[in-house]
């Protein structure tokens, strides 16, 4: 058997391991498993390790303290520098209005009242 | 998992819960339904949640009531919607709920030194772009793709490593003796379980995350490939060959072991 060739019977014996083969596919990969010794083998390797990988799947590890608390430390110090810069920008805005307004470059300010009095 | 159940007619004292056909049931296990059907379970979410918890974290019905209800433990709705409007309230709340899942991910797929800065990394992306959460999906679902990027962004150099490549025969483990009762069974058990983990370090990055998705976290598929943002024949392609090459790494590192045993005894 060739490289390629055995790594897709590791592969097929993974998935039939899994539970993913169907039908005739499946049938095969059975026939293959009990026709060769380091087939099946290979077959109670793959279900050792996914058993393992389900047991560690069922843990929860816990996250540090650390993690959580920081990011939502991190959330209120953004969220004030949000509305910090909203308010700065608002005020901003309004002075720039207020200015243009009195230099009469919008229509019915300060300029053009003093230019309808001339 | 939102095509799998679909959680509908909340009131106080309960809700309905309908049973797609989609529901895909873990492998190994008989089906648990066989055609599409419409319960109603009269009892609180929270309630609920516990009893389902009995089946495990990743069970498809405690990810569709703890989905439908956004976050349950708090009793709180639409918290993503919230932190999306900048409530600082919403998003403290979305991450004591969900920053085991976005540890557990991160600790799974860049090991134990990586996974805190990594979730860091994780909610400061959260908290950035939940405005781009649209709500098509579970946000569960959203916060894996945040968690998986991130984690595979640490990881774009690992993109060489192992795949596809085993020398002389099948890999095989060597067979644990004992039961589950048995002290020296548990002890074994744990150093195997330590030498998965390390074993998984071995694997290319991005199939290392998708082995992860489906056999840790339980994940159907589909799911897995809206998480990577790839086909789902890419996806099948990815944890097939993530586990063949987690199962060479585990062998190779087992006979390695036993070598160095066998030769610590000729040694003694």
């Amino acid at each position: 058997m060739i490289e390629a060739d055995r790594w897709e019977v590791l592969e097929r014996i993974g998935a039939y391991a899994a539970g993913e083969l169907m039908g005739e596919e499946a049938r095969e990969t059975e026939s293959l498993i009990l026709e060769n010794p380091e087939v099946r083998r290979l077959a109670a390797s793959y279900i050792s390790m996914m058993a393992l990988l389900g047991a560690i799947g069922q843990e929860t590890p816990e996250p540090p303290e650390a993690v959580v608390n920081r990011a939502i430390r991190r959330a209120y110090v953004s969220a004030f520098f949000r509305q910090t810069e909203n308010l700065f920008g608002g005020v901003g805005r309004a002075y720039f209005d207020a200015f243009v307004y009195y230099l009469g470059l919008r229509g019915g300010g300060a300029a053009d009242v003093r230019a309808d009095q001339a | 998992m939102a095509d799998c159940f679909h959680v509908y007619d909340v009131r106080p004292e309960g809700f309905r819960i309908r049973y797609s056909p989609a529901l895909v049931d873990p492998p190994g296990c008989a089906p648990r339904h066989s055609a599409p059907r419409v319960e109603k379970f009269l009892c609180r979410p929270n309630r609920l949640l516990r009893c389902a918890r009995v089946l495990g974290r990743n069970d498809p019905l405690v990810r569709a009531v703890e989905e439908a209800f956004a976050v349950t433990t708090f009793g709180e709705h639409n918290l993503p919607e919230r932190a999306a409007r900048g409530e600082v309230d919403a998003f403290a709340r979305l991450v004591q709920e969900h920053s085991g899942l976005v540890y557990r991910v991160a600790l799974r797929i860049l090991g134990v030194e990586e996974a805190q800065d990594a979730s860091q990394e994780v909610w400061i992306r959260v908290w950035r772009s939940i405005g781009n959460f649209r709500g098509d999906s579970a946000f569960s679902t959203w916060l894996y793709k945040v968690t998986v990027n991130t984690c595979l962004s640490a990881r774009r150099k690992e993109q060489g490593m192992r795949s596809g490549e085993f020398v002389g025969e099948f890999p095989q483990l060597p067979v644990q003796p004992g039961g589950e009762d048995d002290p020296e069974a548990v002890i074994l058990n744990r150093e195997r379980r330590d030498e998965l983990l390390r074993a998984l370090e071995c694997v290319r990055a991005d199939h290392r995350a998708a082995l992860v998705l489906r056999h840790m976290e339980g994940l159907s598929y589909t799911e897995v490939a809206s998480i990577l943002e790839v086909p789902d024949g890419t996806a099948k392609g990815w944890v097939s060959r993530g586990r063949a090459a987690l199962l060479v790494a585990l062998a190779e590192r087992a006979g390695d072991s036993n070598g160095s045993h066998d030769h610590g005894e000729e040694a003694s």
